[in-house]
């Protein structure tokens, strides 16, 4: 879909105090709302308006961060709706598809039994259902390098767990909804845990420390315990273990 | 060594400066001192760029001990002194917002505050750890910035970067009245991105009670305690980005003021957002304060941002020589001179 005159006046915006604008595309699809506040980001920042300090785009919005001191909410405004003709989520589009290794159930994936208990399915067949589709990063956030990915299988929609664990080992691969994440570190978190995966999403030391970016596809195969060591011991060694292919597609 | 080495840390002391921003599409919290004005008048008393690394002191505790010559003076809090100590024991207290020469093997210490929850230490030529985006601020909850992405720690030993005392007199700056422990004025917001989702009560609540600090406090967010804040139907919001200073609101109706390790992204409705000139005074308040909201318009707060940025740089301008500090070693021929 394209941003034309018939739905310019749907897009809404709102006030983060004299921090922030932010432009909702939430009366579009969620699907459309997503890409959208992607794009916005994408334009922007590439052609950033005087006093930009940064973009944040969310599941149905983007966050503008502007500086008040160099530029107003009004200006800023005006120069994002001089760009908002050009917003077209069908451009053709060059992505990412990342194929990730994940060690599933076990020590790395404590929930999986419970995921499949109650989901009605076998262990396998839970990993069947979450290596079968492709997911894409809808937006990155919570942690430096943690993608919310999108997609997953509706046989395995499930709510975050009623009571968050205090510490959850980095690099877990953790299910909720319909969404997929990896904890980049350690940390607090609600996610269903069903695996562990070999790459590090985020590394301060790696020339670009975050690995996945909004728009990246998403795909995941399994492995077993001494694959994941080969795999995680690269990785410590600084190896990238995996790349990803570079698609142009569709949206 | 260009160094100072670190003898008691604190509960909560970290290495800040302006924080990274630019990154936060990618999860990378903006961070950065809590308290932009006083990191400012700190580093102008020692003759450091603006935005020099600093050490942000919360609740106080801090001592440490000075590897080679330095400037350092304390700001963001009014009452709080610099304790130094030399070899003989003979100690001398420096007050705030003052800068001070100090000679190699100093120790210099900082009691617990008692009128501001977070203070700031600047030292001439600043602190130097290793930057990730341009920032060397530590953001412990995302574990990036500082020395290994946390607070510090007794015995840490940290960098200084490259900084000559000047020859010019030690000087002195008034703290800005605005920020004074003593001064009530509300914390300005504006309301929204979502205050649509409140109903008519707690829209009128919210600029109407005083909320009081609590303890649950940190780098990322303070908890207030006051009346509920009623949602029309939930809290919850498809996740998005998040400015330093939102008041979100969760389904039990406690506001949360968000702070600069704030994560860069939630699902929670936001019912105002503290204005950015305001958001060095939220860094002050202790917890068991009370505060009182006011709204603001989005213009209101523009005009207010520019005007504060005018008073911080006035306040630097008035800037002179301190008066001498009474050096009863000189005066006793007890111990050496600072």
């Amino acid at each position: 879909m394209k941003i034309n005159n018939q739905n310019i006046d749907k897009i809404d915006y709102m006030s983060a105090s004299d921090q922030g604008l932010i432009v909702s595309f939430a009366a579009f699809s969620d699907a459309d709302a997503i890409v959208l506040s992607r794009r916005l980001g994408e334009l922007l920042g590439a052609n950033p308006p005087h006093g930009l300090r940064d973009v944040i785009p969310g599941m149905n919005n983007l966050l503008i961060h502007y500086d008040s001191l160099v530029t107003s909410q009004q200006i800023l405004t005006n120069d994002v709706q001089a760009v908002m003709l050009k917003l077209d989520t069908d451009a053709s589009y060059e992505y990412r598809h990342w194929r990730l290794p994940v060690c599933y159930g076990g020590e790395y994936g404590e929930d999986l039994p419970e995921v499949a208990s109650r989901s009605g399915l076998t262990e396998d067949e839970v990993i069947t259902r979450h290596t079968r589709n492709t997911l894409t990063v809808a937006i990155m956030g919570f942690l430096p390098g943690l993608a919310y990915m999108k997609g997953v299988d509706d046989a395995l929609y499930l709510p975050r767990r009623s009571s968050p664990r205090q510490h959850v080992p980095a690099l877990s691969l953790g299910i909720a909804m319909d969404q997929t994440v990896i904890y980049p570190l350690a940390s607090p978190g609600g996610w269903n845990l069903i695996g562990r995966v070999p790459v590090r999403p985020f590394d301060s030391q790696r020339d670009d420390p975050v690995l996945f970016r909004a728009g990246d596809r998403v795909s995941f195969y399994a492995i077993d315990d001494d694959e994941y060591r080969r795999l995680d011991a690269a990785a410590l060694a600084g190896e990238a273990v995996i790349t990803p292919e570079l698609i142009k597609g569709d949206a | 060594m260009r160094q100072i080495e670190i003898i008691t840390a604190g509960p909560h002391t970290s290495v800040q400066d302006y924080g990274r921003p630019g990154h936060q599409a990618l999860g990378v919290p903006e961070g950065g001192v809590l308290d932009r004005d006083s990191m400012r008048i700190g580093n102008a008393l020692v003759g450091n760029d603006d935005g020099a690394a600093v050490l942000e002191v919360c609740l106080g505790g801090l001592s440490f001990t000075l590897g080679h010559a330095a400037r350092l003076a304390l700001t963001g809090t009014e009452n709080g002194r610099l304790s130094i100590q030399d070899s003989t024991g003979f100690q001398l207290d420096v007050p705030s917002y003052r800068a001070v020469d100090l000679k190699a093997g100093r120790q210099v210490r900082v009691n617990m505050l008692t009128d501001s929850n977070t203070a700031v230490i600047a030292i001439s030529g600043g602190i130097n750890v290793h930057p990730l985006y341009g920032s060397m601020a530590t953001s412990p909850n995302a574990m990036i910035g500082g020395l290994d992405g946390r607070l510090l720690r007794d015995g840490d030993r940290l960098d200084l970067g490259e900084g000559i005392i000047s020859d010019t007199p030690e000087m002195q700056i008034k703290p800005l009245p605005s920020v004074l422990s003593g001064n009530s004025a509300p914390i300005r917001v504006v309301m929204g991105p979502q205050d649509q989702r409140f109903t008519d009560q707690a829209i009128a609540t919210l600029t109407s009670h005083d909320y009081r600090l609590t303890p649950v406090l940190n780098r990322m967010g303070m908890r207030l305690d006051g009346p509920v804040l009623e949602h029309i139907d939930n809290a919850d919001i498809p996740s998005d980005g998040i400015v330093t200073g939102s008041i979100q609101v969760p389904g039990n109706g406690i506001p949360i003021i968000l702070l600069a390790d704030h994560q860069t992204t939630g699902g929670y409705t936001k019912i105002a957002t503290v204005i950015s000139a305001d958001l060095p005074k939220l860094a002050r308040l202790r917890p068991g304060q009370n505060i009182r909201f006011q709204a603001i318009s989005v213009e209101e707060a523009e005009a207010i941002a520019r005007e504060h940025e005018q008073a911080i740089r006035r306040q630097i301008a008035t800037m002179t020589a301190a008066p001498p500090l009474l050096d009863a070693g000189a005066l006793y021929g007890l111990g050496d001179t600072t």
